[in-house]
C-alpha cells in the first residue's frame, strides 16, 4: 500500500468513526471522545507531515490509564455505559496502532460494535436512519482498506449500496425467523424510567396542564380496524371515590376485588402500546373483559401493573361497552360527603330525590337524568380556562362561575350524587383520541385526559354518567382538539347548532395537509416500534403460525432458516452468475457497420481481423476507402488502444451513420 | 488434488474455484456472535437488524468475492527470451468480458492451502471488458525453455473477510533461455580483424535494403513503426553492412573447457561479433549456422547454444 493509499485509508477511518461516534456525545460522558480526537489527529499528522507513531510503550501505558479511568468512573467493565465508554476509548487508542490490513479492519468491526451501541439509547427511526448511513460508510472503509486502488470514492459507496441491498432479502429472513428468546440472557438491561402526566387526582387546574401537552400516551389497534364510536371510547384509569371537598383521590384501603362485570356484551379486542408511565396504568377501554397476566384488576375495574411502565409495552385486551356490574356490599364510601358541603348543594340535591320519589320507577337513574337536564339547561360554559375557586369550589362552581371543564362537572355531579343519595364516584382516564387512517389506529394524548362520574344503578350496578357531554356534546363528539379549534376562532364551545359547529370545525386545507402529514409520519413510526423495536417472541409467533413453524424447537426453525437462506443463495447465485452475453458499445457500432456492408454482399469471414476486413473491401470498392479507413480507424482506437481520448464513441456512431455503401 | 488447468487459454468456471473466510472473516463471525449476544440480552430489535444486516453482508459478498474471479479468461502473453541468470518475465493475461474486476491476485503454486499464503506474484485490476496483463519475474536458472510457474488467482474483494482462489493453471508458455555469457572477454582471434570498421557505425551509415517481416527477436529501432501505424502489421528494415567481416565461431576453437562453459564462451563471443558487428557464422556439434548479420541471426545462434543438447529442444510454444 503506498503512502497515499495509506492517508486515504486513513481518512476513512477517521470520517466513519466520527460519524459513528457523534451520537454518544449525548448519552457517554464526553471525556471519552477525547482518545479519538488525539490519537486521530496524530494519526491524520503521521500520515500527512510525516510524524512519528507512538512507541509501544506509549500505547500500553494509555491501555493501562484506559482502564484504570473506566474502573474508577464504573467500577465496573460490564453493563452498557460503562462497557460502551471502554469501547469507545478501544476504538480511540486504535488509531495510535493502524500500520498492518489487520488493525484497519479490527477498527472498523469496532466501529460497527459501537453502531450497534448506538441503539442501546434510542431505537427510533431517525437513529436508525443516522447509523444507516455509519454502515455503509464502515462497509466502504472496508472496500478502501481492501482495494486502495481502482475505485473512485462515490464508486466505493456503491459497492458499499450494492452490498446492502443485495443483502437486504436475507437480512429479512434472518431477522423474521431467527428465534427470539423473551427477556434478556443476563439481565444486564438498565432503562431509565420514563415519565407521564397522568394525574390520579382530581384538582382543580391540574388537568389543564394535560390539556396543552400532546404527548401520545397510548396507541390502539382494533381487532376488526373500526374504533366503536367516539361517544364511547373512555379509556377507563384510576377510580377516584373519595373526597375532602376540594380534592378527589383513590382509596387504597381497599384491596379485595369483588366487583365483576356481569352480562357483558359488545365484546371489542384491540391491541394496546403504551408508552411508559410510572403509575403503571392500562387504560382499558370501557371496562376490561380479560385481565393481561402480571397485571392487577382493582375495586373499581380499572387495570393496573405491579410496577411502573419503564418502556413502551403492547398487550391485547378485551373490553365489553355494555355490561352490568355486581353491587358493592359497603355504599358508605360512595356516599359519603364532605362536612363543608354547602347547604345550597344539598338542597338542590334534596329536590332532585324529592321529584324522582314522586315520579316513581328507577329512583337513581331518575335522579342523573335531573342532574344532567340542569347541567343542560343552566349556563354552563364548557372552558379550558376556568377561574380559580376557593374554598367549596362545588359550590362556587355550580352557583356562581358555572365555569369548568371536565373535573369542574365530575366533581360536581358526584358531590350532588352523593348528596341525593345515589352512590357516586369520580373516574379518570381517557376520553376519544384521534384515528390515524394511515396506519389504523387511534392515539390517545395526554390532552385527551379526561374524568367522569359513575353512579350505582340498583339493577345495573356501575353506570356511567357522564356530565361533561351534557355540557359540552361536541367535547365527546368531536374531541377535545375541536376545543382548541373552537377557542382559536374565538368562538365558545356549544354556542352554535351542530351543524355550523361541524362546519367551522371543518379543518382548512392547509392544516388538513399538515395534519395528514403528521399522522402518516406518526404511522411509519409506530410500524417501525411495532416491527423492529417491539418485535418480541409473541409477535414473531404470529408470523411462524403462518408458516406452520409454531411450537417448534429453536433448532428446527434455525435449520428452516438455514434452508432458506441457501435456497434464496442459489437463486442470487444463478442470478448473478449468469452468462453475461454482453457486446460493449463499441462492439455493437462496429457490428453495425459490419450489417450495411454484409448488405451489400461484404460479409467479414469469422478469421478476419476488422483491418483485413476493411482491405479487402476496399479493393473492390475504392471509392469507400476513406469512409472505411476512419471508421476502422476509430474503431480499433477505441476499443484497443484505449487512446481514444479525442475520439469518442460520438464519432464513431456519427462515422456509421454516415456511411451509405450502395 | 485435482489436475491443473492447463492450455494456451484458461477459464475459470465454478468448478475451478474454492472459497474459504480469511483471518478478518472469522474475527467478523465472532463480532457477529458478539452483536447477536448482545441483541438477544437487551432484546434490541435494532441490534438484531444489525447484525443480521453484516450477518447477510458476509452471505452475499461470498458471490461477489467468487463473481470476481468467474468467467475470467488467463493467456499467455509473449515473452522475451533473457540470458541465464537474469529474471525471465512471462507476461498473464486477462480478458475480462464483463464488468470491472479489482483486486485479483496471481500466486505461486505451492503446496499449502492457499489462503495461508502471503506471496503474491502480481495484483491487478481488470476494466470493464478489457484486457491487462501482468509480468510474472522468474530467475531463470539454466538454459533451455523455461515453463511458465504453476500459478493460482486468488481475490478478497470487497470486504477482505473471504478468499477465493482458482485451481492452480499451467499456461503452456516457455520462455527461452540463452547460456549464460562467459566473463572473460573471448579472443576468437579477432585481433587480426580489428583493424576493421567496429561497432555501431554500420547501423547509422549503412544502407537500408528492404523490409521483412519481424522476428521477435528484433531489436524495436529497427522496427518499421510508420508501417505499424498504418495498420500493415511490424516489419523491420534491413540494412545491408559494407565493411563486415566474416568469422566462424567454432565450437572447436574452445577445447579444454567443460561443455557448459564451452557453451558460455560461444555465447560470450556470439554477443561480442554481434556487438562489433561482424558477419559471424556458428558452428557446434549437429547445427551449423551460415554467417550473415542480424538481429534474428543472432537469436537463432543464441537459441542453437540455448537448445544444445538440451533433451526437448523442440520449440513448446510452436
Amino acid at each position: 500500500m503506498t503512502d497515499t493509499h495509506a492517508r486515504i485509508t486513513v481518512i476513512w477511518l477517521i470520517a466513519t468513526a466520527s460519524w459513528v461516534i457523534l451520537p454518544y456525545i449525548f448519552h457517554l460522558p464526553v471525556w471519552a471522545l477525547l482518545p479519538f480526537l488525539f490519537m486521530a489527529g496524530w494519526r491524520y499528522m503521521i500520515h500527512a507531515h510525516g510524524w512519528r507513531s507512538p512507541g509501544r510503550i506509549v500505547r500500553l501505558v494509555l491501555l493501562l490509564l484506559a482502564t484504570l479511568i473506566i474502573y474508577q468512573y464504573y467500577h465496573t467493565f460490564l453493563g452498557r455505559n460503562a462497557g460502551l465508554t471502554f469501547l469507545l476509548l478501544l476504538m480511540g487508542l486504535k488509531f495510535s496502532e493502524l500500520n498492518a490490513e489487520r488493525d484497519r479492519i479490527l477498527l472498523v468491526f469496532i466501529l460497527f460494535l459501537l453502531i450497534l451501541g448506538n441503539f442501546l439509547y434510542s431505537q427510533s427511526l431517525w437513529v436508525a436512519g443516522y447509523l444507516v448511513v455509519a454502515v455503509i460508510a464502515c462497509l466502504a472503509t472496508l472496500v478502501q482498506i481492501q482495494q486502495p486502488t481502482g475505485l473512485t470514492v462515490k464508486k466505493q459507496l456503491f459497492v458499499a449500496g450494492k452490498l446492502i441491498l443485495a443483502a437486504l432479502p436475507f437480512m429479512l429472513v434472518m431477522y423474521f425467523l431467527f428465534p427470539r428468546i423473551s427477556g434478556g440472557l443476563w439481565g444486564l438491561t438498565n432503562q431509565n424510567t420514563a415519565t407521564s402526566g397522568f394525574s390520579e387526582e382530581l384538582r382543580p387546574g391540574s388537568f389543564s396542564r394535560l390539556v396543552e401537552s400532546r404527548v401520545p400516551v397510548f396507541r390502539v389497534q382494533f381487532e376488526r380496524d373500526q374504533p366503536p364510536p367516539a361517544a364511547l371510547q373512555y379509556w377507563r384509569g384510576a377510580v377516584l371515590s373519595d373526597t375532602d371537598g376540594r380534592r378527589w383521590f383513590q382509596n387504597k384501603a381497599v384491596n379485595s376485588v369483588n366487583a365483576q362485570v356481569i352480562n357483558g356484551k359488545q365484546r371489542v379486542t384491540y391491541d394496546v402500546t403504551l408508552e411508559p408511565n410510572k403509575q403503571g396504568w392500562l387504560f382499558p377501554l370501557d371496562l376490561p373483559a380479560n385481565k393481561p397476566n402480571r397485571h392487577i384488576l382493582s375495586q373499581g375495574l380499572t387495570l393496573k401493573a405491579r410496577h411502573a411502565i419503564s418502556e413502551r409495552q403492547r398487550y391485547r385486551l378485551q373490553s365489553y361497552l355494555s355490561y352490568d356490574t355486581t353491587i358493592p356490599k359497603q355504599l358508605d364510601r360512595y356516599l359519603a360527603l364532605p362536612e363543608q358541603t354547602s347547604q345550597r348543594v344539598r338542597d338542590l340535591a334534596n329536590t332532585w330525590r324529592k321529584q324522582a320519589i314522586g315520579t316513581g320507577g328507577n329512583i337513581n337513574a331518575a335522579i342523573v337524568k335531573q342532574a344532567m337536564g340542569y347541567f343542560r339547561e343552566q349556563l354552563f360554559y364548557y372552558t379550558l380556562e376556568p377561574p380559580l375557586l376557593g374554598g367549596d369550589p362545588v359550590d362556587e362552581f355550580l352557583f356562581e362561575t358555572k365555569k369548568g371543564y371536565c373535573e369542574h362537572y365530575a366533581a360536581a355531579f358526584v358531590t350532588l350524587m352523593r348528596a341525593a343519595g345515589v352512590p357516586a364516584r369520580v373516574v379518570v382516564g381517557f376520553q376519544g383520541g384521534e384515528y390515524n387512517p394511515a396506519g389504523k389506529y387511534l392515539t390517545v394524548r395526554q390532552s385527551d385526559a379526561h374524568a367522569w362520574a359513575e353512579y350505582l344503578d340498583q339493577k345495573k350496578g356501575w353506570v356511567r354518567a357522564d356530565p361533561t357531554a351534557a355540557v359540552a356534546p361536541s367535547r365527546i363528539e368531536y374531541g377535545i382538539d375541536s376545543l382548541r379549534v373552537m377557542s382559536e376562532k374565538g368562538l365558545g364551545l356549544d354556542l352554535l347548532p351542530g351543524a355550523a359547529l361541524r362546519q367551522s370545525l371543518a379543518p382548512g386545507w392547509l392544516r388538513d395537509l399538515g395534519t395528514g402529514l403528521r399522522m402518516r409520519w406518526d404511522a411509519v413510526n409506530f410500524a417501525w416500534y411495532r416491527w423492529v423495536e417491539d418485535f418480541n417472541p409473541q409477535r414473531q409467533g404470529q408470523i411462524l403460525k403462518k408458516l406452520g413453524l409454531l411450537d417448534t424447537s429453536w433448532m428446527l426453525r434455525v435449520a428452516v432458516l438455514t434452508a432458506i437462506v441457501i435456497f434464496m443463495l442459489a437463486i442470487f447465485a444463478a442470478f448473478i452468475l449468469r452468462k453475461e452475453v454482453t457486446l460493449d458499445k463499441t462492439q455493437k457500432l462496429y457490428l453495425s457497420f459490419c450489417r450495411k456492408l454484409a448488405n451489400v454482399g461484404f460479409n467479414r469471414q469469422l478469421s478476419e481481423g476488422p483491418l483485413s476486413f476493411a482491405s479487402r473491401v476496399k479493393k473492390t470498392k475504392p471509392e469507400w476507402a476513406a469512409a472505411i479507413n476512419k471508421i476502422t480507424d476509430y474503431y480499433i482506437l477505441l476499443r484497443y488502444e484505449n487512446l481514444g481520448k479525442n475520439i469518442t464513441l460520438k464519432n464513431l456512431r456519427l462515422a456509421i451513420q454516415q456511411f451509405k455503401p450502395l | 488434488m485435482r489436475p491443473a488447468l492447463q492450455g494456451s487459454q484458461v477459464v475459470l468456471t465454478q468448478r475451478s474455484l474454492y472459497m474459504l473466510p480469511t483471518g478478518a472473516g472469522w474475527l467478523f463471525a465472532v463480532l457477529l456472535l458478539v452483536m447477536l449476544m448482545t441483541a438477544m440480552n437487551y432484546s434490541n430489535g435494532l441490534a438484531y437488524v444489525l447484525t443480521f444486516l453484516l450477518a447477510a453482508i458476509a452471505v452475499v459478498s461470498m458471490l461477489f468475492t467468487h463473481k470476481n474471479l468467474h468467467r475470467l479468461i488467463i493467456k499467455a502473453g509473449p515473452n522475451i527470451p533473457v540470458f541465464t541468470g537474469s529474471s525471465a518475465r512471462f507476461a498473464i493475461c486477462f480478458e475480462n468480458k464483463q464488468n470491472q474486476r479489482l483486486g485479483i491476485m496471481v500466486e505461486p503454486f505451492v503446496k499449502i492451502t492457499p489462503v495461508f499464503n502471503k506471496t503474491v506474484l502480481a495484483r491487478t485490476d481488470i476494466p470493464d471488458h478489457g484486457q491487462v496483463c501482468v509480468d510474472i519475474n522468474v530467475i531463470a536458472k539454466k538454459r533451455g525453455y523455461l515453463p511458465m510457474p504453476t500459478v493460482l488467482l486468488s481475490t478478497r474483494f470487497p470486504l477482505g473477510l473471504l478468499y477465493t482462489w482458482s485451481r492452480r493453471i499451467s499456461l503452456d508458455s516457455h520462455c527461452l533461455i540463452y547460456p549464460e555469457p562467459a566473463n572473460q572477454k573471448i579472443d576468437l582471434g579477432l585481433e587480426q580483424l580489428s583493424g576493421a570498421e567496429h561497432s555501431g557505425h554500420h547501423l547509422q551509415g549503412d544502407d537500408f535494403t528492404g523490409l521483412r517481416k519481424y522476428n521477435i527477436s528484433d531489436p524495436p529501432k529497427h522496427v518499421h513503426w510508420k508501417a505499424v501505424a498504418r495498420g500493415r502489421g511490424m516489419q523491420t528494415k534491413i540494412f545491408s553492412g559494407r565493411h563486415s567481416e566474416i568469422i566462424w565461431l567454432d565450437w572447436k576453437n574452445f577445447a579444454g573447457h567443460e561443455p557448459e562453459a564451452r557453451i558460455s564462451l560461444l555465447t560470450r563471443a556470439v554477443l561480442d561479433a554481434d556487438k562489433a558487428g561482424l558477419e559471424y557464422g556458428l558452428r557446434i556439434p549437429g547445427k551449423i549456422i551460415h554467417p550473415t548479420r542480424s538481429s534474428l541471426h543472432r537469436h537463432e545462434c543464441l537459441k542453437a547454444l540455448a537448445l544444445f543438447e538440451v533433451h526437448s529442444n523442440t520449440d513448446p510454444n510452436d
